[in-house]
């Protein structure tokens, strides 16, 4: 038990604020390690790459899906009474939770009512976003993590470092370690196939001794009430199968209007997710089997929030696909777990915050702006541009860092004044050709910790030009005296 | 609480009213073709780890079955297809974990995906669905005329779902550990279509 | 055609022949070229550091001082996209129309010569190097100057094709075409363990592939490579495009007599 809730903390358990470049800074660190989860990564990048290539009406399809999903988010309540109408004409029970804690407890209910010890789950993003495990932990109820991944990390009592490839983080040798461990492989054997293997014979295990089975949902469809479920291993269908009782949880966002629209979205999830055509297995459930009982809980949870914002709408599209991250040259070098959220990587730093502002203040400032995620994304999330416009709404909440604010201030102040601006140009080459090597590349200058400053020329290009004979501002151009300037900085 | 947080989610989303999108309509001249289903599915298929077998009919398929080891070796064979009986009694198994010692499956596709090696596996004709999943191998037997160019033909073709229905594609696999591929992780170990060409 | 040279802030105090180059190039081709000394910084870092507000009248200030101009033209897609793409929510009422009158005419160096010189305008000395070119994410991705890797769209290559016209000039392939240098302007400082490890990434990709100079549209990335290439003592170079393509010396900034001209 306390394993469980202590691998929660430094994650959202845990209230104190992330600081992505402090919390990177060992991960960086450690150079071979840092280069590996760069290239692992990459390397689905460009799997990617080339499943996306072999469609050449790729960028239709995202088109197809963003528009899919703007039209879903504007007719939500009504998508949601349908599919509730048509998943209990099914025969499945829907339940509605409007947060964490009112999901925890339906889930528990509901376990609790048909007595069930051993409860078998595969990946659900939104479980973790609950802290489902810790919770069932404390009733005592065993929840075994079924997908491979996050049954390493689960040994290890470990978060996921990443939404799709839970345990990336890890090398073979640490998988390895935590196998013998905990399910008595040889000693130093480090072997996927023969840790595959031995994962694979005690989840089955697992699997027949389960009384009920969670699921997360890929997809849900309005038209008819059903639920798609993707997964590599096929997990998801033996938990689902095997136990008389079917838990599936999603977030109210995971609506499509139509099954034929799944053509759209399957075909885009696993491209861009591992670079694969689609997942092994995609599976329609459509109520429960015979016999058996389904149970739906759709949770808010903060979504209906994020749908109220214009800015931030469009994440509320996320397909939990991973590309972002795969893609984010931030990540690969600084892994997930320096984002101390559930969801790390852009698509985090864009969530983690709506949740709550200043515990995640940091994170739209671990990105280099580059777009990369914007452009990979499969339903055209603008993600760059998002955490842009996170970090003006954290300036206006008044949660930038002094360090931040104030030299933007000194900043702006001198680029009102154009012939101040070009003094103090003047004086700063001037010392950097001047001053001592030792004294410009201090350790207070964080630039210059790994990095030489540029070579200081004597004349910037201003002070060259008004040397040349030419015509200097010809046309009519006003020249703002700063002092008395209307748009001089307030 | 659940039926007040249902009218509290359904009424926080009506207040906020946005923009109406339009439902796109797909465009179906915008879309893959192939010049040749059958090898574009070989292909799309043997990519994700299947082995496709050609056959011309359905009575080369028990002569192709004899050469896979696994089959050979296989202590329960299962099957839905008439011709090819397996060796298991279905009626007496009523649980699906009586199914967990099920060493090959041999069932029927009326539905294959060309440009992902997917084939439609609708479970009503198997006693318990998870026989497709707890099975050791699995052995597909699909028409080429039964082939779609992409995934949008295989939902026009599906039409209303029964109850439960699963696109596999290729064997069970994970990548989980170091990106390594691994194929077999909890579903089947191998993958066989037999290809009726 | 009376084009307003729009000059980086820090190309103005730090790298001074790449305005030249820009300049020289520019009235090579045929245009008459200014620079409104008024001018300092777009706003771009105030804007990325959640600052917006201090870059309104820096904004407003950059608009009233090109508006003269048939077109703007600068030597970085990174600060060409901020006016034409991020000062947007800037500006409001009455003052909206200049803003877009003078959005609609800015353009990266190579956007200007691709859409607005004739190409038998286009030549240029000889340049017998071994050359990598780092497309910079804010030209690519913002302006869409060329076709990125993640787009699966066949697109226009602006620098690409500039520098095809360069005699005796050998491009080298990298293994990542398009990724990130890791300088992002403030995140540099902010997050500098993750910035430098990027940086590396992207000069060792450069050096692996035996470039001799990395060449790019933004000398903002390359003052981050050059700093970490010095500090290492690699013997690659750095260059702006506009430098190459008016033939300076391989080593023109990275020579202080170079610079100190």
């Amino acid at each position: 038990m306390d394993r469980y809730q202590s691998r929660r903390k430094g994650t959202t358990t845990m209230k104190s604020t992330v600081d992505h470049p402090t919390a990177a800074k060992p991960f960086v660190a450690n150079q071979e390690r840092m280069k590996w989860h760069d290239g692992a990564l990459w390397f689905v990048r460009e799997k990617r790459d080339r499943q996306a290539h072999s469609i050449p009406e790729w960028e239709y399809l995202r088109e197809l899906a963003s528009q899919t999903k703007a039209h879903t988010q504007a007719n939500l309540a009504e998508y949601l009474e349908a599919f509730e109408r048509q998943a209990t004409a099914a025969g499945a029970v829907v339940h509605w939770a409007a947060d964490a804690e009112e999901h925890n407890a339906i889930v528990l209910g509901l376990l609790q009512k048909n007595n069930v010890q051993r409860v078998v789950k595969s990946k659900s993003m939104l479980t973790e976003e609950c802290h489902l495990n810790p919770y069932l932990e404390a009733q005592g109820i065993e929840v075994v993590d079924t997908d491979l991944g996050e049954r390493i990390i689960q040994l290890r009592d470990e978060p996921p470092s990443h939404i799709v490839l839970p345990a990336i983080h890890l090398k073979k040798g640490d998988v390895g370690e935590t196998f013998h461990e905990h399910l008595g492989t040889e000693k130093g054997a480090s072997d996927p196939k023969y840790l595959t293997e031995a994962a694979r014979q005690h989840l089955r295990d697992r699997f027949l001794n389960a009384q009920a089975g969670i699921t997360g949902v890929n997809f849900a469809i309005a038209e008819t009430g059903g639920v798609t479920v993707c997964t590599n291993e096929g997990n998801a269908d033996l938990g689902a199968s095997l136990p008389p009782l079917h838990i599936a949880c999603m977030g109210i966002e995971k609506l499509i209007p139509r099954q034929a629209d799944l053509g759209i979205f399957l075909r885009l999830l696993a491209r861009s997710a591992t670079g694969q055509p689609i997942t092994t297995y995609s599976s329609h459930f459509l109520g429960p089997r015979e016999g058996g009982q389904l149970h739906i809980v759709l949770v808010d949870n903060g979504r209906s929030s994020i749908r109220d914002r214009d800015e931030f709408r469009e994440a509320l599209n996320c397909i939990r696909c991973g590309a972002c991250m795969n893609t984010c040259p931030v990540y690969r070098r600084s892994g997930g777990h320096s984002y101390a959220s559930v969801v790390p990587g852009p698509i985090g730093s864009v969530l983690s915050p709506a949740a709550d502002t200043e515990q995640h203040k940091s994170l739209p400032f671990a990105c280099s702006l580059c777009g990369s995620c914007t452009d990979v994304c499969p339903v055209k999330i603008p993600l760059h541009h998002q955490l842009l416009a996170w970090r003006q709404e954290i300036g206006r909440e008044g949660l930038l860092p002094v360090s931040k604010r104030m030299p933007m201030k000194a900043a702006a102040a001198l680029f009102a004044r154009p012939r101040l601006f070009a003094v103090a140009g003047w004086f700063g080459r001037f010392a950097l050709r001047v001053l001592p090597h030792a004294l410009t590349h201090n350790r207070l200058n964080t630039w210059a910790v790994a990095r030489e400053l540029p070579i200081a020329p004597k004349k910037s290009f201003r002070s060259w030009y008004r040397d040349q004979d030419r015509p200097a501002n010809s046309l009519p151009i006003v020249t703002p005296d700063p002092e008395s300037s209307p748009t001089k900085n307030r | 609480m659940t039926s007040s947080s249902r009218q509290s989610i359904l009424d926080r989303v009506r207040s906020r009213s946005l923009p109406e999108a339009p439902l796109p309509e797909l465009d179906h001249d915008r879309l893959i073709r192939f010049d040749d289903l059958a090898d574009a599915f070989q292909h799309s298929a043997e990519s994700v780890g299947a082995t496709v077998i050609r056959c011309r009919s359905i009575d080369e398929v028990p002569e192709h079955l004899l050469k896979i080891d696994s089959f050979r070796e296989a202590d329960e064979f299962a099957s839905t297809i008439e011709k090819i009986p397996g060796n298991v009694q279905v009626s007496s198994r009523t649980s699906g974990h009586d199914w967990a010692s099920l060493d090959w499956l041999l069932i029927q596709s009326r539905l294959g995906v060309a440009e992902n090696g997917a084939v439609w596996v609708p479970t009503q004709e198997l006693n318990n669905r998870v026989q497709v999943f707890i099975t050791q191998h699995l052995g597909v037997v699909l028409k080429a005329e039964d082939l779609v160019h992409h995934m949008h033909g295989a939902y026009e073709s599906i039409g209303a779902i029964e109850r439960y229905g699963v696109f596999v594609s290729g064997p069970s696999k994970t990548a989980d550990i170091e990106q390594s591929l691994v194929l077999g992780a909890h579903g089947c170990r191998t993958l066989t279509l037999f290809l009726l060409v | 055609m009376h084009i307003g040279l729009f000059v980086p802030c820090y190309v103005d105090q730090f790298y001074p022949d790449v305005a030249v180059a820009t300049l020289e190039l520019l009235e090579s081709c045929g245009m008459q070229v200014e620079f409104p000394s008024a001018q300092t910084c777009c706003g771009q870092p105030m804007a990325n550091t959640g600052c917006a507000e201090m870059a309104v009248p820096l904004a407003e200030r950059f608009v009233e001082i090109f508006q003269p101009y048939d077109f703007v033209v600068c030597p970085s897609g990174s600060c060409t996209a901020m006016v034409v793409h991020h000062y947007d929510h800037l500006f409001s009422g009455e003052k909206r129309a200049a803003f877009e009158a003078v959005r609609d005419k800015t353009l990266e160096l190579s956007q200007f010569l691709e859409r607005y010189v004739p190409a038998e305008k286009l030549n240029f000395p000889s340049f017998p190097h071994r050359v990598g070119l780092h497309q910079s994410c804010h030209g690519l991705r913002e302006l869409r100057i060329g076709a990125c890797s993640e787009r699966m769209v066949t697109g226009n290559d602006s620098v690409g094709e500039l520098l095809e016209r360069v005699p005796d000039l050998t491009r080298v392939t990298l293994k990542r075409a398009d990724e990130c240098c890791g300088f992002g302007g403030t995140f540099a400082v902010a997050e500098a363990d993750v910035s430098v490890a990027m940086g590396l990434s992207r000069v060792a990709d450069h050096a692996a592939a035996d470039a001799e100079v990395i060449v790019a549209g933004d000398m903002s990335c390359l003052m981050h490579m050059q700093g970490l290439m010095r500090r290492d003592g690699s013997p690659l170079r750095v260059m702006h495009l506009a430098q190459l393509l008016c033939g300076r010396s391989i080593d023109i900034n990275h020579d202080a007599k170079e610079q100190r001209r």
